[in-house]
C-alpha cells in the first residue's frame, strides 16, 4: 500500500504522517507539500524522502490518498483523485458549501471509496453513547448538550480557519464540525435550529445553538475557540444522565458513576488515545480498501454537516447585525 | 460620516488586547478600512469575528512591515511585547523602526504608538504627568519600551511624520489578561491578596478609554507631537477597583487576605520561622538527590522523613503568611493620582467610560466567557 497525504501542515504532522509510516513503512508513505520551508521541516522530523511540491505527478503512483489541506482546494483535489480511481479519505470540512459536496458525488461515477475524517466517529464512549440512544436508553426523546470551547492553539500555518475568503465558516466549520457531526449522527435529521454567533463581517469564534430533530429529541450546542468551557457532553433523557469527556474516547459518567468502557462495550477495540488515534483512522481507511470495510464517516455524512452548518449562518443572516461595538464577542 | 470612514488604516499588534478592541471599535463605529497585522494565526481568533483584512507578518521583518503599511493612511501601532531583554528590544525597537520606515515610504499620514506609562519609571506619584523624564528601573519590557518611543521620536522628526504617543497605565475591561480575568481568576481560588487592605490609589485605565484616545490622537491636529497618558481619571483605591471583581463573584473584597507594606512582630516571626525552615530543607533535599541513587533506603529514612516533617510546620506557615513579590507590592502601594490634564487641555480629552460602566462590560464579557 502506496499512501500519498496532500497538504503537510499541522494535522499531517500530527496525525496522518506518523499514523502512515507506522502501518505501511516510510517508503510507502508520500507527502505533497507546496511549502519548501515545511517540507525541510517534515523531511528533518521523520526522515521523509518521498515528498514533493506537486500532488497530480504522484496520483498514479500511489494506491490512495489522504487529502489534509485547507479546505478551499478540497474539492479540485478530490475531483483528481476520483478521475484517478484514488481512494481518499479527506479532512473535514469537505467542502466549503454544500452545492460543492453535492457535486462531488455526481463526480464520482467509478465509485471509488471515499470517507471523512470526523474523528469523534472512532472514539469508543461516542459510540456506545450512540448505540445506547438507538436502544432507547434515553427514552424517545433523547438530548444532547456539548459545551465545547478553549482558547484557540492549533498550530495552522495557513491560518486558513480565520481566513474569510479562505473558509466559509469560523469556529463552527472548523473544530465545531467533529461535535456537530456527532449530535446529527445520532439524533438524525434536524427539523429547527435556533442559532446564535458572534462574527460581524468575520468569522465567528462562538457560537450556539438549540436543535430540535424530526423524532422530537433535541440538542444544545456550544463552541467557543476564544474560551475554556466545560468540554463535555451531556446525553440525558428516561431519568438517564451520561457525561462525556469531550477529549477522552473510553471513559463514560453513568448517572453519576464515572467507569471505563469494557472491552465488549468498545466492541472489541483497543483502548484510543490521542496518540493512537491517528493511527487507527488510517487503519480504518486502509481496511475499508483492503478489506471491504465500511469506512466510519461518508462523504454524504460530510455534506450534511456543512448542509446544517449553511442553514445556522442562513438564519444568522436574515437577523440585524449590530453597528456598534458595545462589548468584544457579545452579539448574540 | 466618521472621522475614518472608509480611510486603509493598519493595526499592528491587532491580535492582541487593546490592538484587537482598537481593530473592533475602528471597524464598527468607524466604519473604516481595517487591516490587522498578525504574527501568530491562533491569536487571530478575536479579530478574525471582524470584516476586516488580516495580513501576516513579522514585525521585525522589515519587507513583511513594509507590505502591512503599504496603502494606509493611518498606522496604530500597538505591538508590544516583554519576554526576554533580547525579545522585548528586537520586538518594540526594531519594529517600531521597520513600522516607521515603512510609513515614511508609503506616506502615511498619521501614526499613533502606543507606548506604556512604564516609560516613566516604576514610582507613581501624585500630578505624574506626561513631562516626567523616561527612567529606566531595570525591567526588560519597560527599557524596551523607552528604546522604542526613543526611536519613535527620532525618526517622526527626522521623516517629518505626524506622530503622536498614547502611554495607558495598568489596562482592564474585556481581554484583560493581568487587569481583568487574573483577579477573578485569583479570587475563585482564594489565592487573591490586597496589598495595605486596598488603601492605595488605583490608576487603572479601561480599554475603550485607551482606545478613545488613540482615536483622537490619530486625527486631532492638537495631538501631532505629543504624547498622552491615559487613566480612567477617578479619584478610587485598590479596594474599591477589587470590590466590583468581588461583586461579580458575589463575595465581599473584605474577605480576602491582606499583605502589609511594613510587616509587623507577627509578620516577622512567621517570615523567620519560614526562613530557617527552608534553609534546613535545602541541604537535606541536596543530600537526598545523591543518596537516592546510592541507597535509596538510606536516603527514604535520613532524608525524606526529616524533610516531610519539616516541610509540615512550613506548609502551615505558608498558609497563614500571604507574600508578594516586591516589585508587585510597590505596585499596589502608590498614592497619589497622575494627571491626566494634558490631554484634557490639548484635546478636550475626557474618558468617556466610567469604572462603574466599564466594570458591567467586564462582568458580561467574563460571564460570556466563562471566567465567572
Amino acid at each position: 500500500m502506496k499512501l500519498l497525504i496532500i497538504g503537510g501542515g499541522a494535522v499531517s504532522e500530527a496525525f496522518h504522517i506518523p499514523a502512515a509510516i507506522k502501518l505501511i513503512g516510510i517508503e510507502n508513505v508520500y507527502v505533497a507539500e507546496p511549502s519548501a520551508n515545511q517540507q525541510a521541516y517534515l523531511k528533518s522530523k521523520f526522515d521523509l524522502t518521498n515528498i514533493f511540491d506537486d500532488y497530480k505527478t504522484l496520483l498514479s503512483s500511489v494506491d490512495a490518498v489522504v487529502l489534509a489541506t485547507p479546505p478551499h482546494i478540497h474539492v479540485q483535489i478530490m475531483a483528481d483523485c476520483y478521475k484517478a480511481g484514488k481512494p481518499v479519505l479527506c479532512e473535514k470540512p469537505i467542502s466549503l458549501t454544500s452545492a460543492d459536496g453535492y457535486k462531488l458525488l455526481d463526480l464520482n461515477v467509478n465509485k471509488v471509496i471515499a470517507g471523512m475524517c470526523h474523528t469523534y466517529r472512532l472514539f469508543a464512549n461516542r459510540i456506545f453513547v450512540r448505540n445506547l440512544i438507538q436502544q432507547g436508553y434515553f427514552g424517545n426523546t433523547p438530548h444532547i448538550e456539548i459545551n465545547e470551547g478553549a482558547p484557540a492553539d492549533w498550530p495552522t500555518l495557513s491560518g486558513y480557519c480565520f481566513r474569510k475568503e479562505l473558509v466559509s465558516g469560523g469556529v463552527l466549520m472548523d473544530g465545531g464540525i467533529h461535535s456537530l457531526d456527532y449530535i446529527l449522527w445520532c439524533l438524525g435529521a434536524v427539523k429547527t435550529i435556533d442559532y446564535k454567533d458572534d462574527a460581524i463581517g468575520g468569522l465567528e469564534s462562538n457560537a450556539s445553538m438549540e436543535l430540535v430533530f424530526e423524532k422530537k429529541a433535541t440538542a444544545s450546542f456550544r463552541i467557543s475557540r476564544t474560551c475554556e468551557l466545560s468540554n463535555t457532553i451531556i446525553i440525558s433523557g428516561n431519568n438517564n444522565t451520561i457525561v462525556l469527556d469531550i477529549f477522552d474516547m473510553n471513559k463514560i459518567i453513568e448517572n453519576g458513576v464515572e467507569r471505563e468502557l469494557s472491552i465488549d462495550e468498545r466492541g472489541g477495540i483497543a483502548q484510543l488515545d490521542w496518540t493512537k488515534i491517528g493511527e487507527y483512522q488510517t487503519q480504518c481507511f486502509i481496511d475499508a480498501i483492503q478489506n471491504n470495510q465500511t469506512l466510519f464517516c461518508s462523504i454524504e455524512d460530510g455534506i450534511l454537516v456543512v448542509e446544517t452548518i449553511e442553514n445556522c449562518y442562513k438564519q444568522k443572516a436574515e437577523r440585524a447585525l449590530p453597528t456598534v461595538a458595545g462589548i468584544p464577542g457579545i452579539r448574540f | 460620516m466618521t472621522m475614518f470612514e472608509n480611510k486603509k488604516i493598519l493595526v499592528t499588534g491587532g491580535t492582541g488586547f487593546i490592538g484587537s478592541r482598537l481593530a473592533e471599535r475602528l471597524y464598527l463605529d468607524e466604519k473604516a478600512d481595517v487591516r490587522v497585522m498578525v504574527h501568530s494565526w491562533p491569536k487571530a481568533a478575536w479579530v478574525s469575528r471582524l470584516g476586516v483584512e488580516l495580513t501576516k507578518a513579522d514585525i521585525t521583518n522589515y519587507d513583511e512591515v513594509e507590505k502591512a503599511v503599504e496603502g494606509c493612511e493611518i498606522v496604530f501601532h500597538c505591538v508590544g511585547i516583554g519576554g526576554t531583554r533580547e525579545q522585548a528590544m528586537k520586538i518594540n525597537v526594531e519594529g517600531t523602526r521597520n513600522v516607521l520606515n515603512a510609513c515614511k515610504k508609503h506616506k502615511v499620514q498619521r501614526i499613533v504608538y502606543l507606548s506604556s506609562v512604564v516609560v516613566h519609571g516604576d514610582i507613581i506619584f501624585d500630578g505624574m504627568d506626561e513631562s516626567s523624564p523616561f527612567e529606566s528601573y531595570g525591567d526588560a519590557y519597560a527599557d524596551a519600551k523607552i528604546e522604542a518611543e526613543k526611536i519613535f521620536w527620532q525618526l517622526i522628526n527626522e521623516y517629518s511624520l505626524a506622530g503622536s504617543v498614547v502611554r495607558p497605565t495598568y489596562v482592564w475591561g474585556p481581554l484583560s489578561q493581568y487587569y481583568s480575568i487574573d483577579y477573578v481568576q485569583q479570587m475563585k481560588k482564594n489565592l487573591f491578596y490586597l496589598v495595605d487592605n486596598g488603601e492605595h490609589d488605583c490608576n487603572a485605565v479601561y480599554v475603550d478609554n485607551v482606545v478613545d484616545l488613540c482615536l483622537l490622537c490619530a486625527h486631532h491636529p492638537k495631538a501631532i507631537g505629543e504624547a498622552f497618558i491615559a487613566t480612567d481619571g477617578e479619584q478610587i483605591k485598590w479596594k474599591d477597583f477589587f470590590a466590583f471583581y468581588a461583586d461579580m463573584l458575589n463575595t465581599k473584597i473584605v474577605t480576602f487576605k491582606s499583605i502589609p507594606t511594613i510587616d509587623g512582630l507577627d509578620r516577622k516571626i512567621l517570615k523567620f520561622a519560614k526562613q530557617t525552615l527552608q534553609k534546613m530543607i535545602a541541604p537535606i533535599t541536596l543530600r537526598n538527590d545523591k543518596l537516592e541513587q546510592s541507597n535509596p533506603q538510606l536516603a527514604k529514612w535520613f532524608c525524606k522523613a526529616p524533610r516531610k516533617l519539616l516541610k509540615m510546620p512550613l506548609k502551615k506557615i505558608q498558609k497563614i503568611l500571604p507574600e508578594m513579590d516586591a516589585v508587585e507590592m510597590s505596585f499596589y502601594s502608590f498614592d497619589g493620582f497622575i494627571s491626566i490634564k494634558k490631554s484634557e487641555k490639548l484635546l478636550a480629552y475626557k474618558p468617556r467610560i466610567s469604572v462603574s460602566e466599564g466594570m458591567n462590560s467586564t462582568e458580561i464579557w467574563l460571564k460570556d466567557q466563562n471566567f465567572i
